[in-house]
C-alpha cells in the first residue's frame, strides 16, 4: 500500500511551520511521528496535497517540572517519555507511555500527535484527562492553553485550527500521597485499545479519599469522566463495596460503541472490571508500593 | 492536484554505508530499502503497522519501516538485518535463532532479529517479560514464539555468562 | 451497513422559501460545509462533490443525487449513490415541511447503506462516525437557512481575514529578513506577499545529486552468494545417525541473513506491477467500467477487465459434480461480483505506486444485489450466486455407517445438542500471495510464485489459458508460510500471465496487499452442526452419532467440495464409536472464497467430536479424563467405520504424559480452591488427529467422474559432473525444513554427512521432479517426500555399486558407502581400495570409454516416484482408506475466565505429540509449537466477522489481530513415538496439528463455565462472546439428556 502523491515541506522553525500551514490551508497536514497519519495515508483514507514535516522542529522534545507544573514537549515520543524522570516519578504516566502500541511505534509516535489525532480509544487523551492536563497550542497569534477535554471536541476532532500546532502538554504534578494507575484492554500490543481506565487517587489517613479522577477511554467519542463515581468516593473512607458502587455509577455514563470487539453491554462490563483493577493498583501506589503497570492483552 | 513529480534528495547511512538518493516524498522507508538499495531482507507483512516484518533500527531505535517515509529518515543511521553480520561472523542473535529453531519460513525473522537487537542494545540483561514486551509488535505465524523467546534468552544468558 | 437517521429543526424563513432551497441541489449543495463542486446531469439529477470524513481525516465523496419526488411546498425526496474513501454508499432521504410561526419546521429522515473496506476499520464501529457526518450536514443546512447566522458568519470571516493578512505579511517579512534574504524592500506589498507565499509553499527538495550519488551500487547477485553455515552446524552437532538428530537447519543460513528469495524480492529487467480494483459489494452487477482515466495516467501500461478476459480465457475447472460444473470462475469478475474483494479490474503500471494510483482512477458502476451471507439465507436460494448452478447448495451427501437407529434404540443415554458453530478464520501467512508471470516468446508462461500446490495450479492454469502443461514453467523459492492458504493462488497467477501476454511478455509482478489477503486470499471454511444426537451406553461409551453439517465455502468453491469428504478421514476422531449418520452439505455464500487451512476440514470434524465427548462428560457427570479413557481407540491398526485405517497410536499414554507435564493433580487442587473463591477456572483436554498423505481417490466420493486416486511424490537425485550429490524435490516447503530433513535421510543412506548433499530450494517444473500430486499440504512430507527421497537413494546406490564394482574389480556385496580422504566414496570392505563420487560420476559423464555393456543403463540421474499403497474407495458407500498415517496430539489447558472482564487467560498448557518416528526433533517441536499457538489464536482472537450486507469487518491485521507473543502462554511440550507400520521410516506426516487448541480451549472454557449453565457451542470465544454466553446461560435449552432407567 502506498500513499497518494503529496508535496513535502520541511520547516526549519515552529514559526515557519505555522506559516506554511497557514499558507497551504486545509489540505495540508502536519506530520510528527507519523504513526497515526502514515497508516491513514497508506489506506488512502486521506489524501492531503501537502505534508508539513514538523518532526524535526527543535526544542519540542522535553519533559520538565517547573514550579508545580509538569510540561511535556509535543514531539516527545511515547518511548522517550516512558523512560523520562517524569515517568519514574508519576507511575500513571509510565503505565500509559510504556504501554502504547509496541516498541517500534513508541520510538516514533509522539504525545502531541496522539492528542491531535484524538482517536476515541487511544491512550494519551484519556490519560491526560485523568491528569486534568492542558494542551498548549501555538498559532499565528501566539500560544493558548486549552483543557484537554475541551481541546478534543469529538471523535477524531479537536479545536486545533488549521494553522495551529500542539507544542506541549502540561499538568499539575499529583500531590504527595497520591497514586494513580492506567490500564488498557486490547487484543494485542499493536491493536487499538478497546477500553481503558485511568484513576488518580489521593488518599488521606484511614483510606479517606481526599480527591480522585476517574476517566474511561473507549467509552464514547471522547474520553469520559466518571463524575458520579467520583462523588461516590470523594470524602469517604474507601472500601471494596464503595469501589463497586463507584464502578456501577461510572459505567452508567459509558457509551461504548458496539463493534467486533464486543457490544455496548460487554464493554460496559469490561470498563467496570477495569475500574476495579485500576483501583487496586492505584490504592497500592497510594501506599507507596512499587507496582509495575500492565495492560490486559487477549 | 499534488505535484507527483516532486523529488527530494535524502542522505542516509545504512549498515555503515552512506547513500544519497532522490525519491518521491511519498516513498516509504521500507520501499527505499528494498527497491532503491536492493536490501530485500526487510519484509512487508501487513501494511498497517501490526506485524513488524519491516522492523529496522533508526538511530538505534526499532521502527516499522512501512510506517515511516524515507524522507523522514533523512540524515539518519539505519541498521537492517543485512548489517548484523560483521566480518563474516553472524551476530549471536542470528546464530541463536538458528540453534534454537527460532525461525521456520523466515519471513518474520529479519524484523524479529532487529527488534531483539534493539532490545539487547538497550537492555542486555533483559528478562523474559522484557523480551516479550520488546517483541510484542512482531508477528510470527510459524513458530508460536516459543523458540524465539528461547533464542533471545540464550543470547542474554551468554552475555551474562561472559561477564 | 444500514443506518437510519431522522430528526427535525426549525428555521425562520417560511416554508415556500425553505422548500425552494431544499428542492434544488444547485441552491442547497453549495451551502454544505464541505462543498467542493456541483454538476447538473439533467433537470433532476446533480453530481455533488463534498469533502467527508472523520475529524481531520477527510476524503472526497462524489454523490449522484436525484430528486424523485417534489410536492411543493411540503415534501421532497432524493435518492443518491456515491463513493467515499474505501467504500460506496446509497441513500434515500426525504423531508417534510410544516409552518411553525412565521418560520418552518423541517422534519427529515434518511437511510444510508454503506459497503466497502472502510467498514473494516475501527473494528466495524463506523456507525458513530457516520452519525457525526450526517449531523454536520444537517447542522450546516440549518445554519445556512438562518439569515442571522449567515450575517454573523460573514462578519467573523471578514475579521479573521483582516487579522490574518496583517499578521501574515508582517511575519513573513520578518522571517525572510531574519534569514538574511536579499529580497528588495517591499515596494508592492501584495506582490512581495505572493512571492513569499510561493516560496513558503514550494516544498522541500533537499538539494541536488552529484554524479557519484547516482552511480548504482553493485549489490552482490543473490544467486551467487551461496551462504552456507551448514558444514559448521553439522560439525558442531556431529552424529552417527542423522535421522532423528536435532540438527539445526540448512535453510537458516540464508534466512537469518535476510538473504532468502521470496517473490517480492525477485526482480528482473523490464518488470512491471499489477494492482487490482476489487468489488466493495458482496453481490453486485457490474453496470459499467471506465478505465480511461486510469489508462491516461503516465506510467500506466494497460488495464484488464472481466469481459476482456472472458473472451480469451476458459473458466477454471470445477471439482463439484452435476450442476456445479456450470460455475464460471474467472480471474476477474464477469458481469457480477459475488463477494466483497472480488477482483474486477487489473491495472498494470511501471511501478507499484502508480499502479495503485491508477486503480483508484478506475470507475466502476455497480448495481447492488441481495446477498446470502450465511447458510440459512444461502439455502433459501432467493439470491443465487451462480446462475449456472441454479442453487447455492453446492454439495450434499449422507455418510452412514453401522446401525445408527439400533444404537439409539438401545442407548442408555441420548444427548441432544443444539446448533454448534465452527467459525471462519485463516492462518494468514505473513507473506501474502504473490507471483511474477512472464509470457514467453514461444507461447508459454513462466511463473515465479509462492503457490504451495503447484502441481494442481498448473493443471488449473493450463486449460484456462489454452496451453499444454509443458508450456508452463512454475517455480517457487522461499515461501513465507502457507498453511494451505496458498493452494488457492492460481486465479492470480493466470491473471498476471494474461497481463504479461497483453504487454508482449514483460514480467508482471503482483503482490497481494494484506487487506486483499484478508478479503479474498483464502479463508478456512466455517461449519455449522445441526440436530446433533449422541447415543451412549451406561458407562458413557459413545455408541452412535447423528447430525447434519453445513459447510460454508464462500463465493467460489475452487478446491471445494473436497472438504466435503476430507473430514471423513477422521470420522470417529480418536474414539471407538461405530455408528454414524452425518448428513453433509456445502453451500456457497457471498463471502471470501475458502481455501485449505491448517487442519483442513478434519479439524472441523475433530472439534465437533471433541465438543460431543466434552459436553456428554459434563452432562453425565463423568470426569473429563475418565470419559476420554473410556472412549479412546486402543487397538492398532484400527479400521474406522468408514474404512480408514489408523496406523498406530497410544492415546492413554499421551494423556498420562500431558497430565504429568502440566501437573494435573496440582491443578485439580488449585481449581477446587479457586472455585471456592468463586473464580471461573477450567481444565480442558483436547485429543486430535493429524491425518497425513491423502488418498486422492476420496475425491471420487464427492464427484465420481474425477479421474484421480492415490497419491504420489517425486524426488530426483543425481551425481553431478563434479561428483556432487544433488537432490530435487516436488514439495514446496514454507518453513518445514525439507532441505534439512532430506539431507539427513540421504546422508544416512549414503553413509556421508548432510552438508555433503545439495538439496535444491523450492519447486521447479524444469527439475522434472514432480508428479500430479506434488506440493506441500496435508501433512505428508515425512512420508511421501522422504519415501521418494529414500527410493531414489536406493536406485542411486544400486548404480553406484555397479560402477564401483567394475572400477574396483570387486563384488557389489563387498562394497560399502562412506567418507574417504577424497570425500564421499565406495570402498571394498576391510581394504584401502576405494573410488570417490567424482570418479564414479566421470565414468558416466566424462571418462566413459572402455566400459562393459552392463553399465550402459546407468545414468546417475535418478527420478523416483513414491506411490502409497492405496485402493480406490467405494464411492457408493463412501468407504475406503482415505489417508495413510495418523499422527496424534493431546493438549491440556488450564484457563481462567476473569469474572470482571471475561478475558480468558491461559494459566498452563501442555502439548504432547505423536508423529511416529521423528526425523528431526527440533523441526517436529517447532511445528507443534506453531500449530498450537495458531490454534489458540483461532480459538480466542482471530475471526473473519461479516456484517449482514457481506462487509468483512476484520479485514486488516489491526482488526483481525493475529496472535502475538503477548497472548502466548509458555508451552510444556512432550512426545511419544508410535512408529507407523505404513511408512518405510515409521514416520507419520505432521505439522497441521489437527486444531488441538481449538478443542482444548473450548473444553477448558466449558469446564470453567459449566456451573454458570453454559454450554460452549462455538469454536471462537472472545471475551465479548463469553460475556454473551454467560448472560445467555442456556444450558437447559442447548442440551437435552434422555436417560433410560436401566
Amino acid at each position: 500500500m502506498y500513499p497518494a502523491p503529496f508535496r513535502y515541506h520541511r520547516p526549519a522553525s515552529l514559526k515557519e511551520a505555522i506559516l506554511m500551514l497557514s499558507a497551504l490551508g486545509e489540505t495540508a497536514k502536519p506530520l510528527a511521528g507519523g504513526q497515526t497519519l502514515i497508516p491513514v495515508l497508506k489506506l488512502r483514507l486521506d489524501e492531503p496535497t501537502d505534508i508539513v514535516d514538523i518532526g524535526r522542529l527543535p526544542d519540542l522534545r522535553f519533559a520538565r517540572k517547573e514550579n508545580d507544573w509538569i510540561q511535556i514537549g509535543a514531539l516527545s515520543s511515547h518511548g522517550w517519555i516512558a523512560k523520562s524522570d517524569i515517568a519514574s516519578a508519576i507511575p500513571i504516566v509510565r503505565d500509559c507511555a510504556g504501554g502504547i502500541a509496541d516498541a517500534q511505534v513508541r520510538s516514533l509516535g509522539t504525545i502531541g500527535g496522539s492528542v491531535s489525532a484524538a482517536h476515541p480509544n487511544c491512550d494519551w487523551p484519556a490519560l491526560l484527562h485523568v491528569l486534568d492536563a492542558e494542551v498548549v497550542c501555538s498559532g499565528p497569534n501566539g500560544d493558548r492553553q486549552v483543557p484537554v477535554d475541551q481541546f478534543i471536541s469529538d471523535a477524531y476532532t479537536t479545536t486545533l485550527a488549521t494553522d495551529e500546532l500542539v507544542t506541549s502538554l502540561r499538568f499539575k504534578a499529583p500531590a504527595a500521597g497520591s497514586g494513580g494507575a492506567y490500564i488498557t484492554y486490547k487484543k494485542a500490543a499493536a491493536a487499538f485499545p478497546v477500553c481503558s481506565v485511568g484513576i488518580q487517587l489521593t488518599l488521606g489517613a484511614g483510606n479517606l479519599c481526599q480527591d480522585l479522577r476517574i476517566i474511561m477511554g473507549g467509552a464514547g467519542p471522547t474520553p469520559r469522566r466518571a463524575l458520579e463515581a467520583e462523588r461516590e468516593l470523594r470524602g469517604r473512607e474507601i472500601n471494596p463495596q464503595l469501589w463497586a458502587r463507584a464502578a456501577d455509577a461510572a459505567i452508567a455514563v459509558a457509551e461504548p460503541d458496539s463493534d467486533t470487539r464486543g457490544d455496548t453491554a460487554y464493554k460496559r462490563q469490561l470498563l467496570r472490571g477495569l475500574i476495579l483493577k485500576v483501583a487496586d493498583v492505584a490504592m497500592l501506589r497510594c501506599a507507596n508500593t512499587k507496582i509495575e503497570g500492565s495492560h490486559i492483552y487477549a | 492536484m499534488p505535484n507527483a513529480a516532486q523529488l527530494v534528495t535524502i542522505e542516509v547511512t545504512v549498515n555503515g554505508e552512506k547513500y544519497r538518493r532522490q525519491v518521491e516524498p511519498r516513498m516509504l522507508l521500507v520501499e527505499f530499502i528494498r527497491e532503491e538499495l536492493d536490501l530485500t531482507g526487510t519484509h512487508i507483512g501487513c501494511d498497517t503497522s501490526y506485524c513488524g516484518a519491516c522492523t529496522v533500527q533508526l538511530n538505534g531505535s526499532p521502527v516499522k519501516s512501512c510506517t515511516l517515509l524515507a524522507v523522514q529518515a533523512d540524515g539518519g543511521e539505519i541498521l537492517t538485518v543485512e548489517g548484523l553480520e560483521k566480518d563474516g561472523q553472524l551476530h549471536p542473535l542470528q546464530k541463536s535463532f538458528s540453534e534454537h529453531h527460532g525461525l521456520q519460513c523466515g519471513y518474520c525473522t529479519p524484523g524479529m532479529l532487529m527488534s531483539a537487537h534493539a532490545l539487547l542494545e538497550q537492555n542486555p540483561q533483559a528478562d523474559r517479560k522484557a523480551i516479550r514486551k520488546a517483541l510484542a509488535g512482531n508477528v510470527c505465524r510459524c513458530t508460536g514464539y516459543q523458540n524465539i523467546l528461547k533464542a533471545v534468552e540464550a543470547v542474554v544468558n551468554e552475555t551474562k555468562g561472559g561477564q | 451497513m444500514e443506518m437510519k437517521f431522522s430528526g427535525e429543526f426549525a428555521v425562520s424563513p417560511p416554508p415556500a422559501e425553505v422548500f425552494d432551497l431544499l428542492s434544488d441541489p444547485q441552491k442547497f449543495a453549495p451551502l454544505l460545509p464541505t462543498f467542493s463542486s456541483l454538476e447538473m446531469i439533467d433537470a433532476n439529477t446533480a453530481q455533488v462533490k463534498v469533502s467527508v470524513g472523520i475529524g481531520k481525516i477527510r476524503g472526497t465523496a462524489t454523490t449522484q443525487l436525484t430528486l424523485t419526488k417534489k410536492v411543493a411546498p411540503s415534501h421532497a425526496a432524493y435518492v443518491g449513490t456515491g463513493k467515499v474513501m474505501g467504500g460506496v454508499y446509497s441513500m434515500i432521504s426525504s423531508y417534510d415541511l410544516e409552518p411553525r410561526g412565521s418560520g418552518t419546521l423541517v422534519k427529515w429522515q434518511g437511510e444510508v447503506q454503506l459497503v466497502g473496506k472502510i467498514l473494516s476499520l475501527a473494528g466495524g464501529g463506523m456507525r458513530g462516525y457516520a452519525e457525526q457526518e450526517i449531523n454536520a450536514v444537517i447542522n450546516s443546512l440549518r445554519q445556512a437557512m438562518s439569515p442571522e447566522y449567515q450575517q454573523e458568519l460573514a462578519a467573523r470571516k471578514k475579521a479573521q481575514a483582516e487579522q490574518k493578512s496583517g499578521w501574515f505579511s508582517g511575519l513573513m517579512r520578518k522571517l525572510h529578513k531574519s534569514e538574511g534574504s536579499a529580497a528588495a524592500p517591499a515596494v508592492d506589498e501584495e506582490a512581495a506577499n505572493a512571492a513569499y507565499t510561493a516560496a513558503l509553499t514550494a516544498g522541500w527538495s533537499g538539494g541536488d545529486l552529484t554524479p557519484e550519488d547516482i552511480t548504482p551500487v553493485l549489490t552482490p547477485l543473490r544467486s551467487l552468494a551461496r551462504v552456507n553455515d551448514f558444514p559448521d552446524i553439522v560439525k558442531r552437532q556431529a552424529s552417527d545417525k542423522w535421522v532423528h538428530a536435532p540438527l539445526s537447519r540448512k535453510e537458516d543460513s540464508r534466512l537469518v541473513r535476510g538473504q532468502g528469495l521470496f517473490v517480492d524480492d525477485y526482480k528482473v529487467d523490464g518488470m512491471v506491477h499489477m494492482a487490482l480494483v476489487r468489488s466493495p459489494y458482496a453481490h453486485a452487477r457490474i453496470v459499467r467500467i471506465d478505465t480511461s482515466k486510469a489508462e491516461s495516467l503516465p506510467g500506466v501500461l494497460c488495464t484488464l477487465t472481466g469481459s476482456e478476459i472472458a473472451k480469451v480465457c476458459n473458466p477454471f475447472m470445477q471439482i463439484g459434480p452435476g450442476e456445479a460444473q456450470n460455475i464460471r470462475d474467472f480471474p476477474l469478475a464477469v458481469e457480477k461480483a459475488i463477494h466483497q474483494g472480488e477482483p474486477v479490474v487489473a491495472v498494470v503500471a511501471e511501478n507499484p505506486r502508480l499502479a495503485t494510483d491508477a486503480a483508484q482512477l478506475v470507475e466502476v458502476e455497480y448495481e447492488a444485489l441481495p446477498v446470502a451471507v450465511d447458510w440459512q439465507s444461502a439455502l433459501e436460494d432467493k439470491c443465487v450466486l451462480h446462475p449456472g448452478m441454479g442453487t447455492n447448495h453446492h454439495w450434499h451427501g449422507v455418510f452412514e455407517f453401522g446401525e445408527v437407529d439400533k444404537a439409539f434404540a438401545e442407548a442408555a443415554h441420548v444427548v441432544k445438542i443444539g446448533q454448534m458453530d465452527f467459525h471462519r478464520f485463516a492462518s494468514t501467512p505473513l507473506e501474502t500471495n504473490a507471483v511474477v508471470a512472464t509470457w514467453q516468446p514461444f507461447g508459454g508462461v513462466d511463473f515465479f510464485c509462492n503457490n504451495s500446490f503447484p502441481a494442481i495450479a498448473v493443471q488449473m492454469i493450463a486449460p484456462a489459458l489454452g496451453l499444454s502443461i509443458d508450456q508452463i514453467r512454475c517455480k517457487t523459492h522461499d515461501i513465507g508460510g502457507s498453511f494451505g492458504n496458498k493452494i488457492g493462488t492460481y486465479p492470480y497467477m493466470t491473471l498476471a500471465a494474461m497481463a504479461s501476454k497483453k504487454l508482449g511478455g514483460r514480467p508482471v509482478k503482483w503482490i497481494e496487499t494484506r487487506n486483499e489477503n484478508m478479503l479474498a486470499g483464502g479463508h478456512g471454511s466455517e461449519r455449522v452442526y445441526l440436530d446433533t444426537e449422541v447415543a451412549l451406553d451406561k458407562d458413557g461409551l459413545i455408541t452412535a452419532v447423528r447430525s447434519r453439517h453445513i459447510d460454508d465455502c464462500g463465493a467460489y468453491p475452487r478446491y471445494e467440495p473436497l472438504g466435503c469428504v476430507i473430514w471423513s478421514q477422521v470420522l470417529p476422531a480418536v474414539y471407538k464409536t461405530r455408528n454414524f449418520r452425518i448428513d453433509f452439505n456445502q453451500v456457497v455464500t457471498n463471502k471470501g472464497p475458502a481455501a485449505p487451512n491448517r487442519g483442513y476440514s478434519r479439524l472441523q470434524q475433530l472439534w465437533f467430536m471433541e465438543r460431543i465427548i466434552d459436553i456428554c462428560a459434563h452432562e453425565l457427570n463423568i470426569p473429563g479424563d475418565e470419559m476420554r479413557l473410556r472412549n479412546y481407540i486402543r487397538e492398532f491398526p484400527y479400521t474406522t467405520p468408514n474404512g480408514c485405517v489408523y496406523d498406530s497410536g497410544n492415546y492413554p499414554l499421551m494423556l498420562e504424559k500431558a497430565k504429568a507435564l502440566i501437573d494435573w493433580d496440582g491443578w485439580k487442587k488449585k481449581q477446587a480452591a479457586a472455585r471456592a473463591e468463586g473464580r471461573w477456572l477450567g481444565i480442558g483436554i483436547g485429543t486430535t488427529l493429524d491425518s497425513g498423505t491423502n488418498n486422492f481417490g476420496q475425491a471420487r466420493i464427492v464427484n465420481p467422474y474425477l479421474p484421480f486416486s492415490g497419491n504420489s511424490e517425486v524426488a530426483t537425485i543425481k551425481l553431478d559432473l563434479d561428483g556432487g550429490v544433488v537432490v530435487m524435490l516436488g514439495s514446496t516447503p514454507s518453513g518445514q525444513g525439507h532441505e534439512t530433513t532430506t539431507a539427513q535421510v540421504v546422508a544416512d543412506e549414503l553413509g556421508i554427512r548432510p552438508d555433503m548433499i545439495e538439496v535444491r530450494t523450492g519447486f521447479d517444473t524444469t527439475f522434472n521432479s514432480h508428479g500430479g500430486h506434488s506440493g506441500s499440504y496435508a501433512s505428508q512430507f515425512a512420508v511421501t517426500g522422504l519415501s521418494a527421497v529414500h527410493g531414489a537413494c536406493q536406485k542411486l546406490k544400486k548404480e553406484l555399486k555397479m560402477l564401483a564394482a567394475f572400477a574396483l574389480e570387486a563384488s557389489e556385496d563387498d562394497l560399502e558407502f562412506g567418507i574417504g580422504q577424497q570425500g564421499p566414496e565406495l570402498r571394498v570392505k576391510g581394504t584401502d581400495r576405494s573410488i570417490n563420487y567424482w570418479a564414479l560420476s566421470a565414468m558416466v559423464n566424462i571418462n566413459t570409454a572402455g566400459q562393459p555393456p552392463e553399465l550402459a543403463d546407468v545414468t546417475l540421474n535418478i527420478r523416483h516416484v513414491y506411490r502409497p499403497p492405496f485402493q480406490i474407495p467405494d464411492v457408493e458407500k463412501k468407504m475406503g482408506n482415505l489417508t495413510l498415517t495418523y499422527a496424534a496430539q493431546l493438549h491440556i489447558a488450564v484457563v481462567e475466565v476473569d469474572r470482571q472482564t471475561y478475558v480468558p487467560k491461559i494459566l498452563a498448557y501442555s502439548a504432547v505429540d505423536d508423529c511416529g518416528n521423528v526425523i528431526n526433533p527440533k523441526i517436529v517441536a517447532g511445528q507443534v509449537h506453531g500449530a498450537t499457538i495458531h490454534g489458540i489464536g483461532a480459538a480466542l482472537m482471530e475471526s473473519f466477522i461479516y456484517d449482514k450486507e457481506g462487509n468483512l469487518l476484520t479485514a486488516s491485521f489491526t482488526d483481525y489481530t493475529p496472535i502475538t507473543i503477548m497472548n502466548t502462554p509458555d508451552l510444556a511440550f512432550g512426545e511419544i513415538e508410535t512408529p507407523s507400520p505404513f511408512s518405510y521410516n515409521g514416520a507419520k506426516g505432521m505439522g497441521e496439528g489437527g486444531g488441538a487448541p481449538l478443542h482444548t480451549m473450548s473444553a477448558a472454557i466449558q469446564d470453567a463455565l459449566f456451573a454458570q449453565n453454559v454450554i460452549i457451542r462455538n469454536s471462537f470465544n472472545s471475551p465479548g462472546d463469553l460475556y454473551e454466553t454467560v448472560k445467555r446461560a442456556d444450558r437447559q435449552t442447548a442440551v437435552k439428556v434422555e436417560s433410560r432407567a436401566s
